[in-house]
């Protein structure tokens, strides 16, 4: 993810598809010096794509927030009581709706990606600032809680559509 | 005449979410059943009769489209409608899909009304709410 113009899709579709699908907003946090990633489990979704690009999409985001994602999907409150797995469902489906509008976005209609199931990480507090170390990444708070989104693009093979180059 | 559907999808949360999305639609509703992948829907098709099956596409074990591919080679089974519910943006895919027989596409993420159009338009009928307008 090395252009603005890739960030600020990346950041506008986070946004979106978090309104849509889990009903909460987000504002985009400028750093990350006040996140405390000792004081509750982060995990890591990341969704590996491959087709007119190769790459991968990341989501980091606090557990709890997963929970908070699923309660507004569902209508119903979230039971901390649910294994952890369970509780990234979620996050795990926001990264998969994300992956595809983004790289729709990116690469337009005509572009076929095939986009493999998202992989959950428990993220270690020392896992955290270096997983993010020297990397371009977004990162939307809700709720004082973030949501980072990295896009680490390996390939690209076909021309990119639209006005994005 | 109530309508059985099967939900297809590998994540709990959107399966949850189509099932109380199918309460919400005023469509007269039998059974609700639903399957992580397409080799558990299988299963489900084989074990009670379903009048439409929803699906998503990127699933482990079967995919979707592999799932409409053996219902396709099925007697029994190609003549059940699907919808497909997908992440996927692909003008392409979409129209190989349309070719193998799927009859509709959403892409997430949906609104509950393009998941009554689209039940109403496969299935032939008026759901009870539309009908209590009028």
């Amino acid at each position: 993810m090395k252009d603005q113009q890739t960030k600020d899709k990346l950041a506008s579709v986070l946004s979106r598809v978090l309104e849509q699908v889990a009903f909460v907003f987000s504002e985009p946090a400028g750093e990350l010096a006040k996140i405390d990633p000792a004081a509750e489990p982060y995990i890591e979704i990341s969704l590996k794509y491959s087709g007119a690009s190769t790459g991968h999409l990341s989501l980091i985001l606090p557990l709890s927030l997963s929970r908070q994602f699923s309660s507004g999907m569902l209508g119903i409150e979230p039971d901390p009581n649910d294994e952890a797995d369970s509780q990234a469902d979620a996050a795990k489906e926001i990264g998969n709706i994300v992956t595809g509008q983004l790289l729709t976005e990116l690469f337009g209609t005509k572009a076929i990606f095939n986009v493999a199931a998202p992989e959950v990480h428990e993220l270690l507090p020392e896992q955290f600032f270096a997983l993010l170390e020297g990397r371009e990444y977004v990162c939307n708070m809700v709720e004082n809680q973030p949501v980072i989104a990295m896009l680490t693009q390996t390939e690209v093979e076909h021309e990119r559509q639209g006005s994005y180059r | 005449m109530a309508y059985n559907i099967l939900i297809v999808d590998d994540s709990r949360t959107m399966r949850s979410v189509l099932t109380k999305t199918l309460g919400m639609t005023g469509l007269d509703l039998g059974e609700v059943y639903v399957a992580e992948n397409g080799l558990d829907a299988l299963g489900k098709l084989k074990e009670h009769w379903i009048d439409l099956v929803m699906t998503d596409l990127n699933m482990p074990e079967m995919t979707g489209l592999e799932l409409i591919e053996k219902m396709a080679q099925d007697g029994m089974l190609k003549a059940t409608p699907v919808i497909v519910i997908s992440t996927d943006g692909s003008a392409e895919r979409l129209q190989a899909l349309l070719e193998k027989g799927i009859r509709e596409f959403i892409r997430k993420p949906f609104t509950p009304e393009a998941i009554t159009e689209a039940i109403t338009r496969v299935l032939g009928v008026t759901n009870e709410r539309s009908a209590n307008k009028g």
